[in-house]
């Protein structure tokens, strides 16, 4: 059957071994049940690799997906790219914002599917209907921001937009990130180290068609509303200081040993950001809500280097590392983005080497002569650049906490704040409740929603699968004041695609389907109820210091909890799914 | 052609500074002209630069070679009489219309104008540029913002606002605003 509109039905498969670019179809049941996006590249992740391929190898692949609202005048377009991690073995996804969103769907893709390994770098370029795999070795090793500068001179096209990997996706660093524009960054579960792994550079596309829709008039009039009532938002939190906002709130202070840490949190805040480094704003195409900052460092060692505000969860560079100087911080905020790695990880990275140096478990010559006490970010802006090219201590910190921890020992590992391998962001679990309920938007946060993430230490994606699977923002449309977020996200898809009868509930099954799926994936790289475990310092470590003073995530009610998380998903009391749930859910026909 | 300069104009003003890349003014402008969504069919575009550093709106300016008391580069380069002239219906929007009857298709207007704001209409090949939606500027209303500004201004003021290229724009912010840059690449050593 074919589309009435949002969607193409095709992807562009591309084999870098064999150098083969072909046109994959898209029919409609398969879209309807997953919807799109990150919903998409899971399943046939989950069908085109066996168990225990190895995320580096060539037989790993990676996917740019889109939903069915992306390319059109809805706001908050996000790009996923969904692979094998290679920090955790498991299911890895990431989101980046940027124009490339805009610009794949406008080339006539529903999304790019990269398998095999390139002999030597190359990038793909995709102007409309042609795609061509074309030679990067002038671009490689050059940062995220001279990549995009370059392959525009190349190509020629000032409008042509760049999904990249950084010199430490090429060095493999096991928690590089993709990259769009300037900041926006593809971050968590080691995307960029897959694109490397495939000697693939980048993905630069270029688009001029207008992507159909089944009812385009009612759809970009209730687009244009929508877009309305963001702008008229009276919080002025995102908008103003866009996820920076809740750097004050943010509670992984001094690797989780701190709850609060009122100098580093007053230092790396949101407001002096805005004093002392902002220059203009920036936001992801057709979105009001604009939540990117654009600056430059005015003083000291780092002069000159530009970059983007920090987010809520890069503050962990600031943050978990007891930074107090603030151009210190951006400076290496704004490194971990032109370098490609992800700020989340490296700073719980770092955070762990200084906790480790701190009590003797690494020492100064482990450490290649740096003095990582807490808060040098001098010696932090080194070792960040010895980690993305793998120099010295870097190649030991570039595998992950979790890998890093084992290879060091001697305690170590409890330094490591990892869940499933990926490092925790920037919240804190204790002394919130358990989880507020098994509904999926209740759960972020908590510490039922850390431990069962399927990412792993991730403390709000699966909490937004159906949004995700429309390919937009969570933050835009969270943000609209008195609007049903749901409801109209249902309203749009049906514009969009002209199904019959798509009712809110089929939305929300949707959220249930990816969860189980994700499941299903992480169960067969042998994954289980043992790994959906917080780190023993959250059970152990009472906060010392505040309103939540005292407090622990305590064990056995968090097993009670598990065990009543597993019952409302329909899982069993191991976490696997179980077959009545696969038949309700429409995935019987995987194992 | 100064003879209108007590006639006010409908001015697009730029503010770069503000301008966050969003491209909302591209949505409104092809939905309003066109009825669907695609920026190619816009007559004003963002222009990019540094990978997301730098963003410059462009669009029709009235023209600042009209401040010399000269004709507007893309009406001086046209080579054929009366295809694109000044609109005469209403004169207080300062803009510049194309007589698809006459025109060629020649796009001598589109390599003359250094604000990149002669477009070509890629449905039919005839050159378009900005028409202020009659007096009252979609993107205008829709910019969340406010780097695209309207300005109801008299003509001897609407000259001054001049048109630089978008790469002219971007050097410049690049020089005052992120001052005292390193240039790409800026974290090696």
């Amino acid at each position: 059957m074919t589309f009435k509109g949002g969607y193409w039905g095709k992807f562009l498969d591309v084999d870098l071994t064999t150098r083969s670019i072909k046109e994959v179809e898209l029919d409609d049941e398969f879209a309807r049940k997953f919807l799109g996006g990150v919903s998409f590249g899971n399943k046939i992740l989950y069908d085109r690799t066996p168990a225990g391929t190895d995320p580096l190898s060539p037989e790993n692949i990676i996917m740019w997906m889109m939903g069915p609202l992306n390319g059109t005048s809805f706001h908050g377009q996000k790009m996923f790219v969904i692979f094998k991690s290679p920090l955790t073995g498991n299911l890895g996804f990431c989101k980046h914002g940027g124009g490339i969103a805009w610009e794949l769907k406008f080339a006539g893709w529903d999304g790019v599917i990269v398998t095999g390994q390139a002999e030597s770098p190359v990038y793909i370029y995709i102007k409309d209907d042609h795609a061509e795999i074309r030679d990067a070795s002038r671009i490689w090793g050059k940062d995220t921001m001279a990549t995009g500068v370059m392959i525009r001179e190349e190509v020629g096209d000032e409008f042509t937009k760049v999904s990249c990997c950084g010199p430490a996706g090429e060095n493999m660093v096991r928690f590089a990130s993709v990259m769009g524009e300037l900041g926006k960054a593809g971050a968590r579960t080691g995307g960029g180290a897959v694109m490397g792994s495939k000697n693939l550079k980048a993905l630069a596309v270029r688009g001029t068609q207008t992507v159909p829709l089944a009812n385009p008039e009612k759809y970009n009039e209730l687009a244009t509303k929508l877009r309305n009532t963001l702008m008229q938002v009276p919080f002025p939190g995102l908008k103003r200081w866009g996820t920076c906002t809740y750097t004050g709130s943010a509670s992984n202070c001094k690797n989780f040993l701190l709850s609060c840490w009122p100098e580093v949190q007053r230092a790396c805040s949101a407001e002096a950001q805005e004093k002392m480094f902002w220059v203009r704003d920036f936001s992801c195409p057709g979105c009001p809500s604009v939540c990117f900052r654009r600056g430059v460092i005015r003083q000291g060692p780092f002069t000159g280097r530009v970059g983007e505000s920090s987010e809520y969860d890069t503050s962990l560079l600031g943050l978990s590392c007891g930074v107090t100087d603030l151009f210190g911080f951006l400076n290496n905020v704004g490194l971990c983005d032109k370098l490609g790695l992800d700020g989340t990880s490296t700073g719980s990275v770092i955070a762990w080497a200084m906790e480790c140096y701190e009590k003797g478990i690494l020492t100064k010559e482990d450490l290649d002569g740096l003095e990582l006490t807490w808060g040098n970010t001098l010696a932090m802006d080194k070792l960040i650049k010895k980690i993305a090219f793998r120099e010295g201590v870097g190649d030991l910190l570039a595998e992950g906490t979790k890998i890093a921890s084992q290879k060091i020992g001697k305690d170590s590992e409890n330094c490591a704040m990892q869940i499933k391998g990926l490092e925790m962001a920037a919240w804190d679990p204790r002394g919130f409740p358990l989880s507020e309920s098994f509904r999926p938007g209740a759960l972020a946060g908590t510490a039922i929603g850390y431990a069962t993430a399927s990412r792993g230490g991730d403390h709000i994606t699966d909490q937004n699968c159906n949004q995700d699977a429309t390919g937009t923002c969570v933050f835009a449309a969270g943000q609209m004041a008195g609007v049903n977020v749901s409801e109209q996200m249902v309203s749009l898809i049906k514009l969009a695609t002209g199904w019959e009868g798509y009712s809110l509930e089929e939305y929300n099954t949707i959220t249930e389907r990816l969860w189980t799926l994700r499941r299903l994936f992480n169960v067969r790289e042998g994954m289980g109820r043992k790994d959906d475990i917080l780190p023993q310092r959250h059970y152990t470590l009472p906060i010392s210091y505040g309103a939540r003073k005292g407090m622990v995530v305590s064990r056995e009610e968090f097993e009670k909890e598990l065990d009543k998380f597993y019952e409302a998903r329909g899982w069993d009391k191991a976490g696997i799914p179980t077959k009545e749930r696969l038949k309700s859910l429409g995935l019987d026909n995987m194992a | 052609m100064a003879e209108n300069t007590a006639v006010p104009a409908v001015q697009l003003v730029f503010d770069y500074d503000k301008c966050c890349g969003c491209r909302i003014c591209e949505v409104v402008c092809s939905i309003k002209h066109f009825g669907e969504f695609n920026p190619e069919l816009s007559r004003i575009r963002v222009y990019d630069f540094y990978h997301g550093l730098i963003q410059v709106p462009s669009s029709c300016w009235g023209c600042r070679s009209r401040w010399a008391g000269e004709e507007a580069f893309c009406i001086e380069a046209c080579p054929v009489p009366e295809a694109l002239s000044w609109y005469q219906g209403d004169k207080r929007l300062n803009v510049p219309v194309v007589n698809e009857e006459l025109c060629t298709q020649c796009l001598m207007c589109v390599d003359a104008c250094q604000a990149k704001a002669m477009r070509v209409n890629p449905r039919t090949g005839f050159p378009m540029v900005c028409d202020r939606c009659g007096g009252d500027p979609e993107c205008v209303k829709a910019c969340p913002t406010g780097a695209v500004e309207g300005y109801i201004v008299p003509m001897d003021m609407a000259r001054f606002y001049g048109s630089d290229s978008p790469e002219q724009v971007a050097e410049k912010m690049k020089n005052h605003m992120f001052y005292p840059w390193k240039g790409l690449e800026d974290w090696r050593d």
